[in-house]
């Protein structure tokens, strides 16, 4: 980078730092339009932006702050008052400069426009008129260039007067700088110490720097620690001492350096005045923002993460949340609404708590929304409780808004919202009244930072980060006791009743060809992640660690089970790993995606208990069939080879037992007569019936859904089947085991194995009531 | 590529081969590699260097040649390719060399392609073959997804 390219990054970071705190006067400005000392300041920061955009020869920039000043000086002076045209004129004109500086940042050099629309009004507003006839808001006049009338064809009619404050500003600014380049900085600075604002100047480091610094850190630490083991051996008094203080001066150093990395939320909030304004002027309200806790630090990657959804909420807040003034007055509300911002640090997160006073979420309209787009049924609506309500809205395309608006409207919000967040390992929580809603976002203080949970696979330790750790457990096989058990080819584990499927590390990782066999003790790591929770079998859990997270570097990108890289005590480096890509890999994530079912919303909001779950098959002909779950016993593939016939009946050896195999296609009605075991092997449902192991053969086994107990509906008795479910718009048809076993010729409707599944199906079909 | 210049030198094999040292060449040994199962197979794993990941190549795996009985071998070579860091895990180091314009060669054109792709260049020695490497294409030949 040569000389004149800094030069200009460092007026690129001034002029954007003079932009924000811009905004902020503007706005306050406008509460305080007798404030002379801020009309000074932004007057002053127009002056600065003129006398740097002159040395690099931005003519538009310089045009354009100069009109912008002109028309200050005039208010500063008291020849003009504040109004509401001039702060638009005002605010357009700062919004200019911001989009001619971001062209430069862009290219380099200033893009070719025409400002002489904006020129002429802030021109016309300084001579001390009123109402310039303009096509729109100042928003709208800065985004559409009015074309060049005849008369307003000469960029700015300067009047002598003028002329000369020109010509004076050049030979008092310009000179020095150009005479001595490298200074220029400094030059700009110029008239800084008059900012009422800014105490001392702080120095700008760049950030690789830090990081540089903050990587040496990290050396020196194990460095430390290499020599800590060094001293413990050594008896040598003086030489333990030095390492001592060695160990007391690296902490402190570590720490230090951490503090570097973090930046006060404000640098955020910096904008939202603004944002607030803006909308509340679109929207005819009146919206006060209050911000608590602005020195609030939090990691700089973090707060760039922050930014977007916070936007988001802020915009929903004001467009949504707060009423129109004469609602509110309405309601015994004041008629100037307030949100408000907070931030503070809480149990070692960052909390950012967003509330406004508005009218709160309008639960009965989301319900309705919901019903209306099919995501629930409506008796299922009325018993949902206020939380699972609101967690429509996290759902994509989820929006109560008929219209959309320029703000809000589209329905990609919320759920972009918490996707955000959770991505930086927070979360997102809603609480909403008649008197307002609150939204509270918790934070990690920090992403370079993190706990983690170390296992070990074959030789070699990798990390776990622990937001994604749900539990660890250690499964010990016991003799009668269901432990890990095969599902359809998918080991699962039962975890208080739940199934969780497993994923063996070595395997998943390819260090082994085959999963560890099942039938010893296993350590397993319970993970969640993008909503699905599922257990990672590890050859062990060896401890728990904040460790720095580092990149994995270009040569992973094909490769994104590795999320990231840290070094070890010992200076070796471990792999951190993405449980979400593993869950990918794995197919655990695709296999769910894959089935529409579990789209229904049931599963999106969490588990319910008005829900049975079933397992899904398909015979050959007739799809889509399922039966609950309770029934099950296991999952087969029997090679056809294996299976015997003995007289009319087809049975296999199934353990030391011999099962009975019944083809389910000859007791269901629809389904198709054909021969049985084309295929190499042959999927069965095993059921156990008075402990003898009956298996049903089907053409598919998909997996299981969850079936809400109101969409259970009987239909016409028709043979092997008891009646339908709905879920998501697709009708299922329920085999009828007892049927099926009575027909083949196994046992009764009396028999007393059966009273225990009768009752399940049954009693829960007549939840229903009556035939549809 | 000038093809005058230092170069750091090292064995892959019976080849000898060199890197310019003006891309920055730091010589180590001895460094744990943790692997990277999953990862692309010309990446030997990482390890970490004053505080930095540093990738290690696996130049046997990159160049085709029949993999080391004893594995890759502790020596590396290090150089920056843009914001990363990157080793070459190579047999032996040699010594930093000079050389001239006056014994540079093209590739020949009936090399391998995949050598051809890595090697610029060839310096004839008094004793043998210089074979000059394209550092960049190290790095960025190497196909990210692997089945």
């Amino acid at each position: 980078m040569d000389n004149n390219d800094q030069i200009l990054d460092e007026f690129l970071l001034e002029a954007q730092e003079i932009f924000d705190q811009l905004d902020l006067d503007f706005v306050a400005l406008e509460q305080n339009p007798d404030d002379k000392k801020l009309v000074g300041n932004i007057f002053r920061a127009m002056h600065t932006l003129k006398g740097s955009s002159g040395f690099f020869a931005f003519h538009r920039l310089e045009k354009v702050a100069h009109a912008g000043e002109s028309l200050l000086s005039k208010i500063r002076d008291g020849v003009l008052a504040l109004n509401e045209e001039i702060t638009d004129a005002l605010l357009g004109t700062s919004d200019r400069l911001r989009e001619i500086v971001a062209n430069i940042q862009k290219q380099r050099i200033e893009s070719v426009g025409d400002d002489s629309a904006l020129i002429d009004w802030l021109k016309f507003l300084t001579d001390g008129g009123k109402d310039f006839p303009r096509p729109g808001k100042a928003s709208a006049s800065v985004a559409s260039p009015v074309p060049v009338t005849p008369e307003s064809n000469t960029a700015i009619d300067v009047t002598p007067q003028e002329v000369k404050e020109v010509l004076v500003n050049s030979e008092v600014e310009y000179p020095t700088p150009v005479a001595d380049a490298p200074d220029m900085p400094e030059a700009k600075d110029g008239p800084e110490p008059e900012r009422s604002t800014e105490v001392a100047a702080p120095i700008k480091v760049s950030v690789e720097l830090l990081d540089k610094l903050m990587n040496l850190v990290s050396e020196m630490v194990l460095a430390r620690n290499r020599l800590l083991s060094f001293a413990r051996t050594s008896g040598d008094l003086a030489f333990n001492n030095t390492v001592r203080r060695i160990d007391t001066v690296t902490l402190e150093l570590q720490e230090r350096m951490m503090k570097t990395r973090m930046q006060s939320i404000s640098h955020v909030w910096t904008k939202f005045p603004r944002l607030v304004r803006d909308i509340a002027q679109d929207t005819g309200k009146k919206v006060e923002l209050i911000q608590i806790g602005a020195e609030t630090e939090l990691d700089r990657t973090l707060l760039e993460a922050i930014r977007d959804p916070l936007v988001h909420i802020i915009r929903n807040s004001v467009d949504h949340g707060i009423e129109s003034p004469s609602e509110r007055a309405a309601k015994g509300k004041s008629e100037q609404g307030s949100v408000k911002l907070r931030s503070f640090h809480e149990n070692g997160m960052v909390v950012i708590e967003i509330a406004d006073d508005g009218a709160g979420i309008n639960l009965p309209l989301v319900a309705k929304k919901a019903v209306e787009k099919g995501l629930v049924t409506a008796e299922r609506v009325a018993k949902l409780t206020e939380r699972e309500i609101i967690d429509f809205i996290y759902l994509p395309g989820f929006s109560t808004k008929d219209q959309i608006s320029n703000l809000s409207g589209r329905g990609v919000g919320m759920d972009v919202v918490r996707t955000n967040i959770q991505e930086i390992g927070g979360n997102v929580d809603i609480a909403t009244s008649g008197q307002g809603t609150r939204l509270r976002l918790s934070i990690p203080l920090t992403l370079a930072i993190m706990p983690a949970v170390f296992v070990r696979c074959k030789e070699h330790s990798y990390a776990i980060p622990q937001v994604n750790v749900f539990e660890m457990l250690r499964y010990e096989p016991k003799e009668g006791v269901p432990g890990v058990e095969d599902f359809y080819g998918v080991p699962v584990f039962r975890l208080r009743d739940k199934l969780i499927p497993l994923v063996f590390l070595n395997h998943q990782l390819k260090l082994d060809d085959q999963p560890s066999p099942v039938d010893q003790p296993l350590n397993i790591v319970i993970v969640q992640a993008a909503g699905i929770r599922f257990g990672i079998v590890v050859d062990e859990v060896l401890y728990m660690q904040e460790v720095v997270v580092k990149s994995v570097g270009p040569l992973l990108k094909g490769t994104p089970v590795y999320s990231g890289s840290t070094i070890l005590g010992d200076g070796r480096v471990a792999l951190i790993f993405d449980i979400a890509a593993i869950a990918v890999r794995s197919g655990i994530i695709a296999k769910l995606a894959d089935n529409q079912f579990e789209q229904d919303i049931s599963t999106a909001i969490g588990a319910n208990t008005d829900e049975q779950q079933m397992l899904l098959f398909d015979l050959l002909g007739l799809e889509r069939m399922v039966v609950p779950l309770d029934v099950v016993d296991r999952l087969e593939m029997i090679a056809a080879s294996k299976i015997e016939r003995r007289g009319s009946e087809a049975v296999v050896l199934y353990g030391k037992k011999i099962m009975k195999l019944i083809p389910l296609t000859n007791y269901v009605e629809g389904a198709t007569h054909n021969s049985l075991y084309g295929d190499e092997t042959v999927p069965v449902i095993v059921h156990y019936h008075k402990g003898q192991p009956v298996g049903f053969i089907v053409k598919k086994v998909h997996n299981i859904v969850n079936v809400p107990t109101q969409s259970v509906m009987i239909t016409q008795p028709q043979r092997g089947i008891m009646g339908s479910v709905i879920v998501n718009d697709s009708v299922m048809s329920i085999l009828n085991v007892q049927e099926v076993l009575t027909l083949s010729g196994m046992g009764s409707f009396n028999d007393p194995a059966f009273v225990h599944d009768e009752e399940a199906v049954s009693g829960r079909l007549s939840m229903n009531g009556g035939v549809k | 590529m000038s093809r005058s210049g230092a170069y750091a030198t090292f064995y892959v094999g019976n080849l000898f081969f060199g890197i310019p040292i003006a891309i920055g060449v730091e010589v180590t040994k001895g460094q744990e590699v943790t692997p990277v199962p999953l990862g692309p197979k010309e990446v030997a794993g990482f390890f970490n260097l004053r505080g930095h990941i540093v990738t290690a190549i696996d130049m046997r795996v990159r160049l085709g040649l029949q993999a080391n009985a004893d594995g890759p071998d502790v020596v590396s070579i290090f150089f920056q390719d843009q914001d990363a860091l990157f080793a070459l895990m190579v047999d032996r180091v040699g010594d930093f060399t000079q050389v001239t314009e006056a014994t540079y060669e093209e590739t020949p054109s009936n090399l391998d392609s995949n050598a051809r792709e890595l090697i610029v260049g060839v310096h004839k020695l008094a004793d043998k073959l210089l074979l000059i490497l394209d550092t960049q294409k190290i790095v960025s030949g190497i196909n990210l997804v692997q089945h």
